[in-house]
């Protein structure tokens, strides 16, 4: 019997696995872009992979093992190793200096062309930044979600032994490369934190003796402290979407509260008033409100409150501790840092405190600091013992693709600055 | 003495006389000016240097003045002092005794400039109808099925005519494994015989069809669940059963098994509407993949409609998304896209359907709903 208009199907679900792709090595338009080419593609394949939501299929599975930028592509031969997305592109220098690389997305199984082709100019010192754009662009066509491989890491290096560690502020590239060093290990640091620009940073340092708030410029490496009374301690610090007030924690006769200082005027503004410990504050993406942990109710949890003012409203609500709350920059998810049975976990919930998942677990995890995207969290992780050192860490929210970041030295306290321009 | 001498004498004694009272020799040596040196450590000469550098800014990046509502937070709010810091770090401060070794900051490399070039038309080089179907691999040489890859390529059905009566025809070679005729015949005959059939009313070896012979089968294709029937029903149902005769009834069914026997050989067998869209959307769903979907798009509804060919695979040309809901236009494209593909690849082979049921499953109407899957 002939179905009456269509038939009607729903699908619900799908296989959860990466989607597989491939780079075949780029296209060198001249002889001296052979080996720009060649780091070009190795970078691009690195990022999507290291992202978790693709699978490189093996270049030596390639049945063509060279592909001609302008040439047709094979669709069934790509198809024939169950690759799923195509990059090919070409690169070429210039005799002023100058990179220019420009490629194309193939959906193979659609047999069509992603969008069209793009093409990037830019200095031959900036190789690595042009591959991160184009493994940015692959990626956010293929996804759908906002790119982040073009974006810059703040962290705390650490050196020495365990009881004596030294501690200085370092900038990396997020993929751990260009590590840079922005201030001494003469004095403790902790907690840095990138404005939305990538232009400044805050963190906490031992400085004067006790924890005090400075302002360092990432370009001249210059720094400020902030106007804050000497007569107590000032820390945890994080940047207002638009960088012009910061929020930070003021400890004074053993009372801890929130303050919002506008940094124009050097005012600051008490936003919290409780006999508690209420520290740890972050923005969200519209300003409009933060979320700060608190032990008012006599365990810490996880309170928002209006930046305007009024009653904080508890959000956590789960067994055990949470803390070291953050808002994601989608505006979506918080993630925080929890404690429960002698662990430390990584996880995310709702703003309105449901949907609570944990992402990661071990003896100490903490301090979540999310991609540009929101789409992956990078979190400190401590080993035990003696020899126990911090190093840095990145899952996706999801709970997937858990990566370690192969530093040569330990290192705390993430901060991931934002894509760059 | 000549004149000579006396002059020569006299030229000298002033000379003398002027160097000893007024000449260029200084009365008393002048003080040396000298700088107290002392061996320092490279380190301890950066750290001099850098609080020599005028590096450490007092200055705040200027920034619009942003208006703190103090009220809002309450009467007990205190104000803060504005005390500008200076930070200062003396030489004696560092070198108290700070034996751990100190290093400068290091110079931060300004960011290279990478700019994004307006888009230009980089537009896919057509593929020439040469190059689909002469493959030219370095592969060794391998057999590979010849559905995937035919040495001609076949022509795609047109979509838009009846082709009804023709697929009949099509499906003529018959090719029917006899393991599959005797399980279904051995299912059938067991599971629909309405009553028991002696042997001697057995059908003969070339059962002649009388003309009250039904064209169809009575029986339900599928068992049917057993169901309460009230008491007053059966006097309605029971009607129908006397108009079979049972010689008539044991034809149809070894004649319908024989009709399994050849058009089960290349499809599946029949089924009806929501076991066919059970079938393909089992397919698609153990198939297509959708990990890397953003989280947006994962929430997002996209409704999609294609047509599937005689040959069971999806037209390509065909699907396209009719609406979208709870994303945006973005994340909709995004799920339409990796849809779109996962179909490619899941009815390459064609969906495990039947042929005769083509007019049931040739439209096709999907909503994509992952927001479950993705709260799970």
């Amino acid at each position: 019997m002939a179905q009456n208009g269509p038939l009607r199907i729903e699908i619900t679900d799908g296989v959860i696995e990466p989607l597989t792709f491939a780079v075949p090595m780029f296209e060198a338009e001249n002889i001296e872009a052979v080996t720009i080419a060649t780091e070009m593609s190795r970078i691009v394949a690195t990022d999507l992979s290291s992202s978790g939501l693709f699978r490189e299929v093996p270049p030596n599975r390639y049945i063509a093992q060279r592909s001609r930028f302008a040439e047709p592509v094979r669709y069934p031969d790509w198809r024939a190793i169950n690759t799923q997305a195509l990059v090919t592109a070409a690169v070429k220098t210039t005799s002023f200096g100058r990179l220019t690389v420009k490629f194309r997305i193939f959906d193979i199984y659609s047999g069509v062309q992603l969008g069209s082709g793009m093409q990037l100019s830019g200095s031959t010192k900036a190789v690595r930044r042009m591959a991160h754009k184009v493994a940015d662009q692959v990626y956010a066509r293929i996804t759908g979600e906002g790119p982040y491989f073009d974006s810059k890491i703040v962290f705390v290096s650490e050196s020495g032994p365990k009881d004596q560690r030294l501690k200085r502020l370092a900038i990396m590239d997020y993929d751990g490369e260009n590590l840079q060093f922005l201030t001494g290990n003469e004095n403790t640091v902790l907690a840095p934190r990138v404005s939305q620009d990538g232009k400044q940073v805050l963190y906490t340092s031992w400085e004067t003796g006790f924890p005090q708030i400075y302002l360092l410029s990432v370009s001249s490496a210059a720094r400020k402290r902030l106007p804050i009374p000497d007569n107590g301690m000032a820390f945890s610090p994080r940047f207002s979407p638009d960088a012009k007030r910061v929020v930070y924690s003021f400890e004074q006769g053993g009372n801890t509260d929130i303050y919002l200082m506008d940094l124009a005027s050097a005012r600051s503004a008490r936003m919290t008033s409780s006999p508690s410990i209420d520290t740890a504050p972050s923005f969200s993406p519209d300003g409009r409100t933060i979320v700060f942990e608190s032990d008012r109710s006599g365990t810490q949890q996880l309170y928002v409150l209006p930046v305007t003012g009024g009653a904080p409203k508890r959000i956590s609500f789960g067994n055990g501790r949470y803390g070291t709350p953050v808002w994601s920059p989608r505006g979506d998810l918080i993630a925080f840092t929890k404690q429960s049975k002698g662990r430390f976990g990584i996880g995310v919930m709702r703003t309105d405190g449901s949907e609570e998942r944990l992402l990661s677990a071990s003896f100490l995890d903490e301090g979540p600091s999310w991609s540009p995207n929101g789409r992956v969290i990078m979190f400190t992780r401590e080993t035990q013992g003696p020899k126990g050192a911090p190093s840095l860490y990145s899952v996706d929210i999801s709970g997937r693709n858990l990566r370690a970041f192969n530093l040569r030295s330990p290192a705390s306290d993430p901060s991931w600055g934002p894509v760059l321009p | 003495m000549s004149p000579g001498s006396y002059i020569s004498f006299a030229l000298h004694l002033g000379f003398v006389g002027w160097l000893v009272f007024d000449g260029d020799f200084p009365r008393k040596p002048s003080e040396m000016s000298v700088a107290d040196v002392s061996v320092v450590s490279s380190d301890l000469f950066d750290i001099m240097v850098n609080n020599s550098s005028p590096d450490i800014s007092t200055e705040i990046p200027s920034a619009e003045a942003v208006s703190v509502t103090e009220d809002a937070v309450g009467p007990s709010a205190p104000e803060f002092d504005v005390v500008p810091v200076q930070v200062v770090q003396s030489l004696t401060q560092i070198s108290s005794g700070d034996t751990l070794p100190l290093r400068r900051p290091e110079p931060v490399a300004p960011v290279q400039d990478v700019v994004i070039l307006p888009p230009v038309e980089l537009q896919a080089p057509m593929v020439e109808d040469s190059v689909q179907t002469t493959l030219e691999t370095s592969l060794p040489p391998k057999p590979r099925p010849a559905q995937r890859i035919a040495p001609a390529a076949i022509d795609a059905p047109d979509m838009e005519m009846d082709i009804g009566a023709e697929s009949r025809e099509a499906a003529a070679p018959q090719e029917a494994p006899v393991e599959v005729a005797q399980e279904q015949e051995a299912q059938t005959r067991e599971a629909a015989a309405p009553e028991i059939v002696t042997e001697a009313e057995k059908p003969s070896a070339t059962p002649v069809v009388t003309a009250n012979a039904p064209e169809r089968s009575l029986r339900p294709r599928s068992r049917p669940a057993p169901r309460p029937v009230p008491a007053s029903e059966p006097a309605a149902t029971e009607p129908e059963a006397p108009e079979i005769d049972p010689v008539t009834a044991a034809l149809s069914a070894a004649l319908m098994a024989s009709e399994i026997t050849t058009s089960g050989a290349e499809t599946a067998p029949a089924l009806s509407a929501p076991k066919i869209a059970d079938v393909i959307m089992s397919t698609v769903e153990n198939c297509w993949s959708i990990g890397h979907l953003s989280t947006m798009a994962l929430s997002t509804n996209v409704e999609v409609e294609m047509k599937l060919a005689i040959d069971r695979k999806p037209i390509e040309s065909s699907i396209r998304m009719i609406g979208f809901e709870g994303g945006d236009k973005t994340s909709a494209e995004t799920v339409f896209a990796a849809f779109k593909s996962g179909i490619s690849k899941c009815g390459a082979k064609g969906f495990n359907l039947s042929k005769d049921d083509y007019e049931t499953w040739r439209y096709l109407s999907f909503t994509i709903d992952l927001d479950k899957m993705r709260v799970r």
